[in-house]
């Protein structure tokens, strides 16, 4: 029941954090905005929609989505984002956690390129960059995490987070924390690393490579996206709130309002804030690695 | 009392690795006075236990002295010569932080290999010692003279940061002797900018070098 419930939630409820960021950015405008639950309006739309396919994209083409949502579903059995037990859960499987993220991207930039058009591989190769600067600083985050708790696997990480860990090492939590908060920014696409309501070619990075997919192969990548952003923000969560001494209605409470509300947060920061210049972006990936080596380094010393 | 030492040494850091990547030099300049007034206020938060008023007259100086005094003199001795608010970089801002973060490792190995315990962590050694490495890093690699000198004040920051730590109990004299030092070079290096500004109409130290012979 427990594990279950993990697979479940995120399902049911994450096209609803992606109409929370949506409100909030809607509010900062002053307008009155889109509905909080279009986006599951748009994926029932998009199901009953036509396949179109173009005569240069192969088979790959086909796959990527697919395999998107399906690597995004095995992240969900892994992570415990409700309770604490996850459906599965091995010695070692945050490192799977990482590969399967950039799978996901790995397949979505293959199904770009298959279109032929040198439009989708710019973004392709923004996408590639940027993620390639993210993975070191997600790995030295789950570094700290594990030297700190001493657990190798996912769910063993966030069972064992708890005061004692907070008040000895209040600053390296601080810091992996805050490093972790940028590498979510960037997973999911949002301002200060990539604008998703741009309609600005020269702006585009994650929307021009899903440009080409029509009816269910644009609801499975706009799913995948609001998952992982679904996903990742329940860590977060988790690790700023320890949650292995409440029951089970508690933790799916606080699992849930917190991460609308990091929603909240996130939909302030691409409020207030423009996405950064090609070149500022990288040297704040490469300030968010640092950051999150410093948190390693006090732990190590 | 360990967590908020540690929390100061993260800020110089932070500030030290902005020195590294910025090209402007009024952030700069900001960065370095953020940094001056965390390492002024160790004084009083390695001394909160036994509080007394050598540290809090130290303190209240180096935070006054480099923290307010030092930053107010460059800026004005930005608007006076009129030195163009862009620094030339030799190397550029992601490999400079890059570089600073292998500077920060090797810091760190040093400190480990230290002869001297410092009462808190081990920590402090490497910071201070990054912070020199830092300093002199950028005096190596900017091309205006004006960038040495927040360069060599930076340098002057780390080893203040290394005596502050190592040093049992509050060598006041000491202190003061040493900050009274780099002051007066503060103003000999603004002045002879100044100078050499008004004279040759730009502050580049590698066209410096044809004054020789």
């Amino acid at each position: 029941m427990n594990t279950l419930l993990n697979i479940v939630i995120p399902l049911l409820f994450a096209p609803l954090l992606i109409g929370i960021i949506n409100r909030v950015k809607a509010f900062f405008g002053g307008r009155v905005g889109i509905p909080t639950l279009q986006l599951y309006w748009d994926l029932f739309k998009l199901i009953r929609k036509n396949f179109i396919y173009s005569r240069t994209s192969g088979w790959i083409f086909r796959l990527g989505p697919i395999i998107g949502f399906a690597a995004i579903f095995t992240i969900s059995l892994l992570v415990p984002s409700t309770t604490n037990e996850a459906f599965i859960s091995f010695s070692g499987d945050i490192f799977l956690i990482v590969y399967l993220l950039g799978f996901i991207r790995f397949f979505l930039i293959l199904a770009a390129l298959d279109t032929g058009s040198s439009f989708e591989g710019m973004g392709s190769a923004r996408e590639a960059f940027f993620s390639a600067l993210a993975e070191p600083a997600f790995f030295l985050c789950l570094i700290s995490w594990v030297i700190l708790t001493g657990q190798y696997s996912m769910q063993g990480i966030l069972l064992h987070t708890n005061q004692t860990i907070w008040n000895e090492y209040s600053v390296t939590v601080g810091l992996t924390c805050f490093a972790f908060f940028l590498i979510i920014l960037l997973e999911a696409c949002r301002i200060p690393f990539d604008d998703p309501n741009t309609h600005l070619e020269l702006t585009m990075i994650h929307e021009v490579m899903v440009l080409d997919h029509a009816s269910l192969d644009f609801a499975f990548i706009l799913y995948t996206s609001a998952l992982k952003l679904w996903l990742l923000s329940s860590l977060l969560i988790h690790l700023v709130f320890p949650f292995n001494e409440l029951s089970l209605g508690q933790q799916v409470f606080l699992s849930i309002a917190g991460i609308l509300g990091l929603g909240l947060i996130i939909g302030i920061v691409e409020s207030v804030m423009a996405r950064l210049r090609m070149n500022k972006v990288h040297q704040l990936l490469i300030g968010a690695a640092i950051v999150a080596s410093l948190g390693l380094l006090l732990v190590l010393g | 009392m360990n967590q908020l030492i540690n929390l100061a040494l993260i800020i110089v850091i932070l500030s030290t690795f902005f020195i590294l990547g910025m090209k402007n030099f009024k952030p700069m300049i900001k960065a370095f006075a953020i940094q001056a007034i965390i390492i002024g206020l160790i004084p009083l938060i390695t001394h909160s236990k036994n509080f007394s008023h050598e540290a809090f007259y130290l303190s209240l100086i180096l935070v006054v002295s480099k923290g307010i005094i030092f930053p107010w003199v460059l800026m004005r001795t930005i608007k006076k010569s009129q030195i163009s608010s862009e620094a030339v970089l030799l190397i550029s801002p992601s490999k400079s932080i890059f570089l600073g973060f292998l500077a920060l490792v090797f810091a760190f190995l040093f400190s480990s290999h230290f002869p001297i315990k410092p009462p808190f962590t081990n920590f402090t050694i490497a910071v201070a010692f990054f912070t020199v490495l830092a300093g002199l890093f950028t005096i190596m690699g900017r091309k205006s003279a004006f960038n040495q000198v927040i360069g060599y004040l930076v340098f002057e920051n780390g080893i203040f940061l290394l005596a502050l730590n190592l040093a049992r109990g509050i060598p006041l004299m000491i202190e003061l002797g040493v900050l009274f030092d780099v002051f007066a070079g503060l103003i000999i290096m603004t002045v002879a900018i100044d100078h050499i500004n008004r004279e040759f109409e730009h502050i580049d130290v590698h066209s410096l070098n044809q004054l020789k012979g």
